[in-house]
This record gives structure tokens, C-alpha cells and sequence, in this order.
């Protein structure tokens, strides 16, 4: 066992822990916001990844000038979902088709994709810009992931400071804590919300626009960093991002290094069942309120 | 005056020859309906196309007249046995899901009355269609559907045309064998990343047992999920066992993504064998000139330089206009071993050509894929290998400069073997 | 308030279309059709075995797959190996699907209805990777029944779906009555006391942990029932057909569709949802299944938006509890 093999597994778990906390950032706003879970989130992300691989495969764009215009087209597809779908379903206080609703859309979602993507796989194989391999020392990685990391990481710090010291984050922090108090006090939550599922959504853009140069996309990429992200949240404990990045980091790692000291077929059960056993003795998750 | 007689006389003869006409040209124009089922939409849509062209390319042959093809009823129009009767597919999508195949080839049979059933990409498709057909007492022919439960069930009416697995696990190891002749060398190490549903798993198996017979090692047997959005782990450990031989076996979206990822990890094994994805159309594009040197076992090359598969592929690429791929290929002489097999029995009862199938004997000359002839084991018990074509033979591919050659055995090669597996930077 | 007059109505509509079912194999002889039918007994069954366990006991399950798989696995793994009888299999794959729906529930059941719903997801997954990398029940290969002659005591036949339609059918309505008189017991009682108004029912000393444990147990066995029959018709398993999240979560949709806690609901959402995307799917060829399942999803969130409910409000107007999900102990 030497310290090299450590080492990589170690930069390999944290790159796609990175990438894991990004996507579980927004869904832990959202929930911790809106109560509600979105159970379609995994979907939104195939959208950002589809734009990624559309506007390379049809303009010839690198998926780092796709970015900007995949973050803004899911901010708004973030609050338009809210406005029409999320405000209805909370109105009735049915907690069930809350949960319902969001599934119904991942395969309204999906089918979607399907039907005017087709099933194939896609991939970006050859970005202008984004492309590489790179070996510092013993440890391998592409820059294509190495950049999504990097992004990750400085747009869940710019979450956090934008949610801390910002007027209008610290409202969605009042929302989150105590609705009624923070109508009381003149604060427009059905707008924090809007803006928390746009913000949400919007995370998204930059955890998928990346991917398909070092994966690919499919109809069905979604499910599983839905699960993930979910599992990610639960653990981490619902509304803390500092919790829900720290989680991701977790998950990133025991994937690895489960994966690769067990089996790597088992590396997403390996996840799975730590979070089954995290729940027995902390239901509200590792760092839950 | 017409007596009532000669009148009646008259009218009757008449009758007569009239039925005797609608009976002809009833009979002329018959055409013998038979099912194809393909996965035409989901992942794999793109390979059911090709699957379809072939069959409506033989059914095209067989319907119309080809002089000088030696493929059987190339030079008529029709079924001379039947009165010239001609083939009609009706083809069902089955969508790569075992249920819908189910349901899909019933409906062909009981609904659209069909013959036969031609057809099946996966073989968990195949397998779930051919139990229908085999319950409903049709034939099923497949080209494709590689695992070797297929056969192993001893199914009356299920034939299949395409080398199974452990063809394939024999010809990857004839192939390294003969190599190590050539080179005066001796492999030890041999290491599998397989996907892990059926296909995968059953062609582990077959490594496997090969491994054993020639005294090989195994030292990695790693399943992973072929639609996993990333090999890193499992490339770690392949990376980590270092084999002198090393198989992946999957399908097209993970070949690109070992690819891509070994070169991440700037590793390349001294032989390096792939299947199946590696020779779809979307893999060269993909990976550019990384995908050199990659061996592939193959069933079939369009310049497999037999004179009737020579002609074959120009047919083809003028209707098509493009090469013929394996897809295309491997279903194409389904309708053939059907078309014999109708004949001889001299009619479309089931039983009849089911009888008839098992005594199919196409020479080589007959049939465009490689190897002696298409003929079937016959049902045996234990069942192993129950009406799996005993005629066939695999190739070895390799991607040359971005373009895939045949290069074992030797004697059919249209280019020379590269080997060892050349580094990413000498590629 | 329920109206006798609605109330009425709805029992003869149930009898109309049980006396429909009754004979639609001798109308229609399509075996499509009947197919399609099949599946709708089918779905119904385990529909309304999620009911029990999400609209009464407020368990959101979306693995209820696994329990479907657990009992397809059972059945047909006995029968290769040791010669089983399936039927007997039916049995024993229902118990133990029961036995882990209520282990994994004891530590699970105490969660709010957002991480249950999660948790069983983790759970379904589990289920599904163990499985297919296990050798004994065929891993990822899959498992064949083995073919018998066709008849009633060996589960199998070959020429004609009838008997399949009839037996699917029989299970609907034995797990329907089974399930009505358990709700209109004390288990059921106390269940639907616990769904109106959890902090009085604690405050009276309900066991309410005994109650769950019961609802997931019968649930979890409907639905391994309806697994063993899924095996016996289609004669062949593999983790992705008989473990699939997709079929899970259609479960559920269909469900809360049709109206979740009324049992009827469930029924009326499968009657209608199946056989639609069924037909849809066929209609259309290949490109059919993206438009059928994008019609359903679609349908699935318009329901939810206009009525949260599910349709058999509009026929009883009698629903889940409508309040905001308390904390359960």
C-alpha cells in the first residue's frame, strides 16, 4: 500500500465529492427553504449537461462559454418551476404530492429528453479549450474535471457569502428559520422563495455544463446524481451548506476509497449503506438542525 | 340454340380455369409473412437500424432476381418451392427492454400471424422473446444475442446463427497463443473489466473457463455498470493488477470512456482487447487516433475477402451508401436459413420448417460470414450449445490509423497485427 | 361527509366493472389486450399494497420494487434449486418480503416523510446491487423459470394468457378484501387514527410503532405476491425488470394519482394510467414510449397542481388527511 496510491484516491474523492456538494448545494436550499425536496433536481442537471454537449456539438463552443448561458436559462427555468408548479402544491399542504409532483416532473423530465434527444449517449470529445490530462507526481487527473472542482468550490463559497452577508440572503436565512416571524417582519417569502429555487437551479449550470466532456449524457444520467445528492443532503443536514459541501467531501471519498478497496461495483452501495446506518443513530442527518 | 348441356359444360370449364388462375396467382402472390424484432428505439435504436437494413437487404435478394449472387434464391424471384411466394417483414421495436420483447413478438405471432421471428439485438431480449415463440411453438432465428443461456436451454425452436461467447473467448486466446508462437513469448497475468448484466457476465465466464485450459492467471475480474458515468476506480485497478493481457468487455459508451480514462491515467496493458463497442461507428470519432491498437474479436469485417460477402458489401454500400457494418451483417443471412429452411419443408406449417431448420446445411459459398457454412447442432442433452451454428468462426480486428482492419488469423488479414499495444504518446 | 348516495354509486360501480373484468377475456382475444390487462391487476395489486403502507401508515415507499423483486427471487430461486412448488414459493417469497419490510422499517419508520422516502430509495439500491452481484440467484445474469407442462399446479401457461388474467385477477380482489378488512379493523382503526391526529392518539396510548409495523408487513407481502406472479409470467428475471426503480416510483405515482389512503384510489389510478401509456406506447412505435411516459408525468403533475387529492375525490370525496405532517416519535 503505498502513499502515492492514497494520494490519488484521495484528489480522485474530493474532485467528485466537489462536484457532489455543488449539485447537493442547491437542493439543500431549496429544501431548507421551501420544505420542499426537489425530487426532479437530477434532471435539471441533464439540462445544463445537454446544453453543454448541444452548444459544442452544434456551435462549436467550449463548455466554459456555455456556462454563463446555462446559468442564467436555469435561474429562470429555477423560478418559473417554482411560480407555477412549487406555489400550487404548497398551497394545498399535501405533503405527499409535494414528494409526488417533483417525481412526476424528473419523468416528464426524462421522457422529455428522450423523445427529442433520443436515448444515445453524448459526449463532448474534443472541447476547444477544456481539455487534457494532467500527472503531478504519481496522482492522474483530466482538467476537465479538475475544472469543474475548482468551479464547484468557488461558487459554494459564493453561495455561502452571498446567503451570510447579503440583505437579501439573510432573509432567505429568516425564511428558512421561521416563516411566520419573517412575514412579521416584512419579509416576502413567497419572493425568498422564488429567488432560493432560482439560485438553486442555477448551481446546476455550472456542476453540468463540464460533465459531458469527461462523461457523457443521457436521459437517464440524472437519477443517479439525484440519489446521490439527496443522500448527500440527508446526511449533511437539510438548510447547512458548511454541512451539505462537508457531506459531499464524505461521500466523495468513501465512493473511492470504498469502491476501489471493496469492489468498484459496490462503490455507490458502499454510500448508500453508510447513510442507511448514519440514519438509525442520527436521523437528522451528521450535522442536522 | 345452346343445349342446357354444353352450356352447363361451358360454365363449368370456365370455373374451372378461373379457380385454377386465382389458385396460381393466389399462391404467386402469396407472400409469407414473418416477424423481426429489433430494439428500434432506446440506447441501442442506431444498432437495431442496421440490424433492419440488413434483413430488408436479404429479404430484397431473395424476393428479386440476382444472377451471379451464390446466396440461396438469389437468382429467383421468391420461393420456387412455393410458387415463387416472396418474404414480408413486419418488424416490432422492442426497445431493448425484455418486456416489451415479450409482448412485442406475441403480438407478432398471434396478431400479425407471422412464420417466423428473425431478430433480437440484446440478448436479454432474445431471451425473453425466444421463450415466447418457443411457448407459442414458432421458430426464432437470431443473428445476434452472444450469452450462452441462449442455447443452454435446449429450446426446440430457438437457432442461433452468431458464434457464441465461448467462440469468442477461443479466438481472443487462439489469437494470443499464435502470437506468443511468433514472438517466442509466454503471457501470465490476464485481467476483465466486464458490464455486469448478462451479456457481460456470461462472457466473463467464458474468459474464464479459457484461462483455466491454457494455465493463465487471473488477476483482476472487475464488473462495472456500463452506464456509470465513470471508469476511474476501475481503471485503478486493472492499472494496479498489471496484466500482460487485459479484456473489456462492453458496450459502445463505455468503450469511449476506458479509453479516454486510460489515457488519463497514461496506461496502456501489452495487449489490449475490447469488444463489441470499439467497432461501432461512433468509437474512431470519438477518441481519434487513441483508439489505435485496440484489438477487437469480430464477427464479422466488411473486407473479409470472400468472393460472396465481397459482392454482398458493394450491394449494400450502393443502397446504402455506406461500409457494411457488423450490425447489418449479422442478421442478414436470418432470412436466408429461414427462406431454405420454408423451402425444403415445401410449406409455411411451423412444425415443418422447424424440422427442416435443424437439417440446414448452407455451404460456405452460401453464406457470407466467416467460416465453413451455416449448419446447427442438434438438441442434445445436457443442452449445451442446442442449435448454436457449429459452422462459424470469429475474427480478430484491430483499429489501424483510425480504421479497422482484419488482422487474425492470419490468413484472412487485410492488414498486419500491431503488437505490443503502442504507448499513448506512439500512437 | 360522505354522501350514501355517492357512496352507493361507487359500490356499483366497483361491481359493474368487477362483472367487466369477469368477462372481457371471453370479448376480447387479443393476447395485447389482455396483456394490458394483466398489467393492470398487476399494478393494482401492488398499488394498493403501497396504500396500506403510504396513504394509511404515511410511509412514502419508493422501493417498493425491492419487496416486488424479494418476491420474484424467492419463489424462483426455490424452484431451481430445490424444487419448490411456485405457488408454496408465493408464499414463503410474501413472509420474507414482509420479514425485511419490517426490519428495514423498525429503525426507518421514525423518520419524517422526506427522509423515509429517501431512505427507501437507499434501500432499493441496496437491494439491487447485492442481487446482481450475487452468484446464487443469478447476478446480473438473470434467472430462467424452468418450462413446465401447462398447468395450474406448476404456475405456467404456455398457449393461452386466460388463465394468467384470471389468476392476476383472483389476487387483486383476495389482497383487496384482505387489505378493506384490515383497515376496517383495529389495526385500521388506530391507523387512520394516527393519520388524523398523531399527537391524540399518542396522548391515548397507541402503540402506534405496532400499527406500522403491521401495515409494512402486509404490504410488503401484497407485493412480493404480485413479484412471484410477474416470474411465473414472463418465466424469466434480472435485476433491472424485477428490481426497477421505475416500476417503483409508477407505483406510487399511480397511486397518489388515483387518491392516496382511500384504496379505491389506487385502483382507480392504475385503471387509468396503465393502459394508457400501454396504448400510447404502442401507437406510436418508437418514439412512443418518450411521448407515453412524458403524458404521464405530465398528467402526474397536473394532478398534483389542481387536485392533490387524486381523481376518487371527485367520486367519494373522501381523501389523505389534508394537514401539515407533524413529527412522530
Amino acid at each position: 500500500m503505498d502513499a502515492s496510491l492514497i494520494l490519488q484516491l484521495l484528489v480522485s474523492g474530493l474532485i467528485v465529492g466537489l462536484l457532489y456538494a455543488l449539485v447537493a448545494i442547491g437542493l439543500t436550499l431549496i429544501w431548507g427553504v421551501t420544505d420542499i425536496i426537489n425530487f426532479a433536481h437530477g434532471e435539471f442537471l441533464v439540462i445544463a449537461m445537454y446544453f453543454g454537449f448541444w452548444t459544442y456539438a452544434l456551435f462549436g463552443w467550449s463548455s466554459i462559454i456555455a456556462m454563463p448561458v446555462a446559468v442564467a436559462f436555469l435561474a429562470a427555468l429555477g423560478w418559473l418551476v417554482y411560480r407555477f408548479v412549487i406555489t400550487r402544491v404548497l398551497k394545498s399542504e399535501n405533503v405527499l404530492s409535494q414528494i409526488v409532483v417533483t417525481f412526476g416532473l424528473s419523468i416528464f423530465l426524462q421522457s422529455l429528453f428522450t423523445f427529442v434527444f433520443s436515448a444515445d449517449y453524448r459526449s463532448v470529445d474534443h472541447d476547444p479549450w477544456i481539455r487534457g490530462d494532467l500527472q503531478v507526481g504519481n496522482v492522474f487527473l483530466s482538467v476537465p474535471e479538475l475544472v469543474t472542482s475548482i468551479l464547484s468550490l468557488i461558487v459554494i463559497f459564493a453561495v455561502h457569502f452571498f446567503i451570510k452577508n447579503t440583505n437579501t440572503g439573510k432573509a432567505i436565512i429568516a425564511t428558512s428559520l421561521d416563516r411566520e416571524t419573517a412575514q412579521l417582519m416584512g419579509i416576502n417569502t413567497d419572493r425568498m422563495n422564488g429567488i432560493t429555487f432560482a439560485i438553486g437551479i442555477a448551481c446546476l449550470g455550472v456542476a453540468g455544463v463540464v460533465l459531458p466532456v469527461f462523461t457523457h449524457v443521457s436521459p437517464y444520467s440524472g437519477f443517479l446524481f439525484g440519489v446521490l445528492a439527496f443522500t448527500i443532503v440527508a446526511l449533511g443536514g437539510f438548510g447547512s451548506i458548511v454541512g451539505t459541501m462537508l457531506a459531499g467531501l464524505i461521500v466523495g471519498l468513501i465512493q473511492t476509497f470504498g469502491g476501489f478497496f471493496i469492489e468498484p461495483a459496490y462503490k455507490y452501495l458502499c454510500v448508500f449503506v453508510l447513510y442507511l446506518l448514519v440514519l438509525m443513530f442520527k436521523p437528522r442527518g451528521i450535522f442536522g438542525w | 340454340m345452346v343445349s342446357k348441356k354444353r352450356l352447363s359444360l361451358v360454365i363449368g370449364l370456365i370455373g374451372f380455369v378461373a379457380v385454377l388462375g386465382l389458385a396460381g396467382t393466389s399462391w404467386a402472390q402469396a407472400t409469407i409473412k414473418v416477424g423481426g424484432e429489433l430494439p428500434l428505439s432506446g440506447p441501442t435504436a442506431p444498432t437495431g437500424a442496421l440490424n433492419k437494413e440488413g434483413m430488408d437487404l436479404a429479404v430484397e435478394i431473395i424476393n428479386n432476381k440476382f444472377p451471379g449472387l451464390t446466396l440461396p434464391f438469389a437468382e429467383t424471384e421468391g420461393l420456387p418451392g412455393l410458387g415463387g411466394a416472396k418474404l414480408e417483414m413486419i418488424y416490432a421495436d422492442d426497445r431493448g427492454d425484455p418486456n416489451v420483447a415479450m409482448a412485442e413478438v406475441e403480438r407478432l405471432i398471434q396478431q400479425e400471424k407471422a412464420v417466423a421471428i428473425l431478430g433480437g439485438w440484446q440478448s436479454s431480449c432474445i431471451k425473453t422473446g425466444s421463450m415466447v415463440a418457443e411457448r407459442l411453438k414458432t421458430p426464432y432465428i437470431s443473428g445476434a444475442g452472444s450469452s450462452v443461456d441462449l442455447t443452454k436451454r435446449g429450446l426446440r425452436y430457438y437457432f442461433r446463427l452468431l458464434a457464441h461467447s465461448g467462440k469468442v473467448a477461443k479466438a481472443y486466446f487462439d489469437c494470443v497463443q499464435d502470437m506468443e508462437k511468433k514472438l517466442g513469448k509466454k503471457y501470465q497475468k490476464v485481467a476483465v473489466a466486464y458490464e455486469n448484466t448478462e451479456y457481460g457476465s456470461v462472457m466473463n465466464e467464458q474468459i474464464e473457463n479459457e484461462i483455466k485450459k491454457r494455465g493463465y492467471k487471473n488477476v483482476a475480474s472487475i464488473p462495472f455498470d456500463s452506464t456509470a458515468t465513470s471508469v476511474k476506480l476501475e481503471v485503478q485497478k486493472i492499472k494496479a493488477a498489471n496484466p500482460d493481457v487485459f479484456l473489456q468487455i462492453g458496450y459502445d459508451p463505455d468503450a469511449i470512456l476506458f479509453t479516454k480514462t486510460m489515457k488519463t491515467f497514461n496506461y496502456t496493458p501489452p495487449v489490449w482487447f475490447g469488444m463489441a463497442g470499439y467497432t461501432s461507428p461512433k468509437y474512431v470519432p470519438s477518441v481519434g487516433k487513441d483508439g489505435n491498437g485496440v484489438l477487437v474479436s469480430g464477427w464479422f469485417h466488411v473486407g473479409f475477402n470472400k468472393p460472396v460477402t465481397q459482392k454482398v458489401a458493394a450491394i449494400y454500400k450502393q443502397k446504402y451508401g455506406k461500409a457494411m457494418s457488423i450490425p447489418v451483417a449479422l442478421n442478414f443471412m436470418a432470412p436466408f436459413v429461414l427462406a431454405d429452411a420454408i423451402n425444403r419443408a415445401g410449406s409455411t406449417d411451423r412444425e415443418a420448417v422447424t424440422d427442416a431448420l435443424e437439417k440446414t446445411r448452407l455451404t460456405e459459398e452460401q453464406n457470407i460470414m466467416p467460416g465453413p457454412g451455416i449448419w446447427f447442432t442438434p438438441k442434445q442433452d445436457p443442452p449445451e450449445h442446442s442449435h448454436d451454428n457449429e459452422g462459424v468462426s470469429m475474427l480478430v480486428l484491430q483499429i489501424i490509423n483510425g480504421k479497422v482492419e482484419v488482422v487474425w488469423p492470419f490468413d484472412y488479414r487485410t492488414a498486419d497485427i500491431i503488437w505490443p499495444h503502442p504507448s499513448w504518446d506512439k500512437k | 361527509m360522505v354522501s350514501s348516495y355517492k357512496q352507493k354509486l361507487t359500490q356499483l360501480l366497483l361491481a359493474a366493472l368487477l362483472l367487466l373484468a369477469l368477462v372481457y377475456p371471453l370479448i376480447v382475444h387479443s393476447a395485447f389486450y389482455r396483456h394490458i390487462m394483466i398489467m393492470v391487476f398487476m399494478y393494482g395489486l401492488l398499488a394498493i399494497s403501497w396504500d396500506l403502507m403510504g396513504g394509511y401508515a404515511s410511509l412514502f415507499s419508493f422501493g417498493h420494487a425491492a419487496f416486488f423483486g424479494i418476491g420474484a427471487y424467492t419463489s424462483t430461486v426455490l424452484q431451481l434449486h430445490w424444487g419448490v412448488n411456485p405457488w408454496l414459493g408465493m408464499l414463503i417469497g410474501g413472509c420474507l418480503s414482509g420479514l425485511v419490510g419490517v426490519i428495514i422499517s423498525y429503525p426507518t419508520s421514525r423518520l419524517r416523510g422526506h427522509y423515509f422516502a429517501i431512505a427507501t430509495l437507499a434501500f432499493l439500491f441496496v437491494t439491487k446491487t447485492l442481487i446482481e452481484n450475487w452468484k446464487l440467484v443469478g447476478a446480473a445474469q438473470g434467472l430462467s423459470v424452468p418450462m413446465h407442462q401447462t398447468s395450474f399446479l406448476s404456475f405456467q401457461f404456455h398457449e393461452s394468457k386466460v388463465p394468467y388474467y384470471y389468476i392476476m385477477l383472483a389476487l387483486l380482489i383476495l389482497g383487496l378484501v384482505f387489505t378493506k378488512a384490515l383497515i376496517a379493523s383495529r389495526v385500521g382503526y388506530y391507523l387512520r387514527a394516527l393519520r388524523e391526529s398523531p399527537e391524540a392518539a399518542q396522548s391515548l396510548g397507541v402503540n402506534t410503532a405496532l400499527y406500522r409495523l403491521i401495515a409494512i408487513g402486509v404490504s410488503a407481502f401484497l407485493a412480493a405476491v404480485a413479484g412471484t406472479f410477474y416470474a411465473q409470467y414472463v418465466l424469466y428475471i434480472d435485476p433491472p425488470s424485477a428490481i426497477s426503480l421505475n416500476l417503483s416510483v409508477q407505483v406510487v405515482l399511480i397511486a397518489v394519482f388515483g387518491g392516496s389512503g382511500t384504496l379505491n384510489g389506487p385502483l382507480l389510478g392504475t385503471a387509468i394510467l396503465i393502459p394508457l401509456t400501454s396504448l400510447i406506447g404502442a401507437w406510436l412505435g418508437g418514439a412512443g414510449r418518450g411521448i407515453a411516459f412524458m403524458v404521464f408525468g405530465g398528467i402526474i403533475v397536473v394532478m398534483c397542481l389542481i387536485q392533490p387529492d387524486g381523481l376518487i375525490k371527485y367520486f367519494e370525496g373522501r381523501g389523505l388527511y389534508r394537514g401539515k405532517e407533524s413529527e412522530v416519535a
